[in-house]
């Protein structure tokens, strides 16, 4: 669960909000909505204009709701998956959800001015369940993770919705999935306790880096391993500083932050985490560079190579 | 001597039973997809006729979908089982059914009811 939605086990999506002004005070239960789903509620998301709430559900559906004055109503029931919903996002023209599910596949709905849903595509990219999908800050572009070790990028081509992008390089499930507030960037999280950076380079860009026609490639940029000793379930990209945070199986949060120093157009590196990265461990720390900025980094860091 | 001859005879009796049980499960496997596409197609193109005199703006979402779906059934190559993209295509085909039965509001295993059967491939 991330830390910006949360859902109850209990097939009940709770909704908070604070109670008054007064610095440090506490939260209320304004709405309880307990009719809309028969079995555990995996993931909220609020549209962004704020007026709607999406729920996606192990029953297979995801509901939307609309604010009232008091309270919920549900005006949507989008059905399709063949079983349990794991994640549901708003793009940020609000006019598009997207929803991934067990069943492998992600579908992308488009809302009418008359709060109509509508199921725009199915795409069946991925081989095996879909984790969590999310969209790019400013374009409707959609990312999904996937117990099959990859991230898979979407858009629009022709009429149609078509997966662009396969990001491999993860050895286990990926969980999580953020883009970075410019949306050149994105981060990964697996179960292989790696967190990976993505950068897409456009046809044509000043590093060299090959694209096919007019598409963009996506690369990894930086693999950041030993700091996690368990499974990462989640990460958390902030738009305002740029630090990154993630959420990992080892009950710790860990932050992570951008050398302003080295810029290169190798972005990421690690300076400083919030939580000591524990000495002794079989793996130690590492930062590691696709090998077409290895110059550049190796100066600067001891770094080893991954393939 | 008498060891590779026999190793070659058992060598080409199992290849004549290879190629044998090959080709059953070829055309199992070929017969299922057939059977999966052909029915997608039969559904589309009944739907085709269903909606081709509605003129309404929704129906005409509901027209290209189908359209669309018939195309890309056409379209895939089923003369030519090393077709690099034949996984690719199949699941493509089967998404854009799942699409077109969510505009419709069928459910995709054609299952209306709890007593009845679904459907299967």
């Amino acid at each position: 669960l991330s830390g910006a939605e949360s859902g109850c086990g209990r097939g009940v999506p709770c909704v908070h909000q604070a109670l008054s002004h007064v610095a440090g005070s506490g939260w209320t239960c304004r709405a309880v909505l307990g009719d809309g789903h028969q079995r555990t509620v995996r993931r909220v998301a609020w549209s962004p204009c704020g007026s709607y709430l999406a729920s996606a559900s192990f029953d297979g559906t995801t509901c939307v709701w609309k604010r009232q004055d008091d309270g919920f109503e549900c005006v949507a029931t989008l059905e399709g998956h063949e079983n349990e919903v794991k994640s549901v996002a708003w793009a940020p023209s609000g006019s598009l959800l997207a929803t991934c599910s067990r069943d492998k596949s992600v579908w992308v709905w488009e809302v009418d001015e008359e709060e109509e849903y509508e199921c725009v595509s199915v795409l069946n990219a991925h081989t095996q369940d879909v984790k969590h999908v999310v969209w790019h800050p400013s374009q409707e572009l959609l990312a999904s993770a996937s117990y099959d070790d990859t991230v898979r990028l979407y858009q629009e081509e022709e009429d149609d919705w078509v997966c662009c992008a396969t990001l491999e390089g993860h050895e286990s499930t990926v969980w999580a999935v953020a883009f970075e507030k410019g949306g050149e960037r994105l981060a990964s999280v697996s179960d292989d306790r790696t967190l990976r950076i993505w950068r897409r380079y456009n046809p044509g860009n000043q590093e060299g880096v090959a694209c096919s026609g007019s598409d963009p490639t996506w690369k990894c940029v930086c693999t950041l391993s030993g700091y996690h000793s368990r499974t990462i379930y989640d990460v958390s990209w902030c738009h305002l500083t740029g630090a990154l945070a993630t959420a990992c199986g080892d009950d710790a949060i860990r932050v992570f932050e951008e050398s302003p120093t080295l810029t290169l157009h190798c972005s990421a590196s690690v300076l400083r985490t919030s939580v000591e990265a524990e000495p002794s461990r079989r793996n130690r720390p590492r930062v590691s560079f696709s090998r077409h900025m290895s110059l550049m980094a190796l100066a600067v860091f001891p770094v080893s190579f991954l393939e | 001597r008498f060891h590779s001859q026999g190793y070659q005879e058992g060598f080409a009796e199992g290849s004549r039973a290879g190629v044998a049980q090959g080709r059953r499960v070829g055309a199992l496997h070929g017969a299922r997809v057939g059977a999966e596409m052909g029915c997608y197609l039969g559904f589309a193109l009944t739907w085709h006729c269903l909606l081709r005199k509605c003129t309404d703006e929704k129906s005409s979402k509901k027209i290209k979908a189908v359209d669309s779906l018939i195309g890309v059934i056409q379209k895939f190559p089923y003369e030519d089982p090393t077709y690099d993209k034949l996984q690719e295509d199949l699941e493509k085909i089967r998404g854009k059914f799942k699409q077109v039965c969510s505009l419709l509001n069928i459910p995709s295993d054609f299952r209306i009811g709890t007593d009845r059967s679904s459907l299967t491939f």
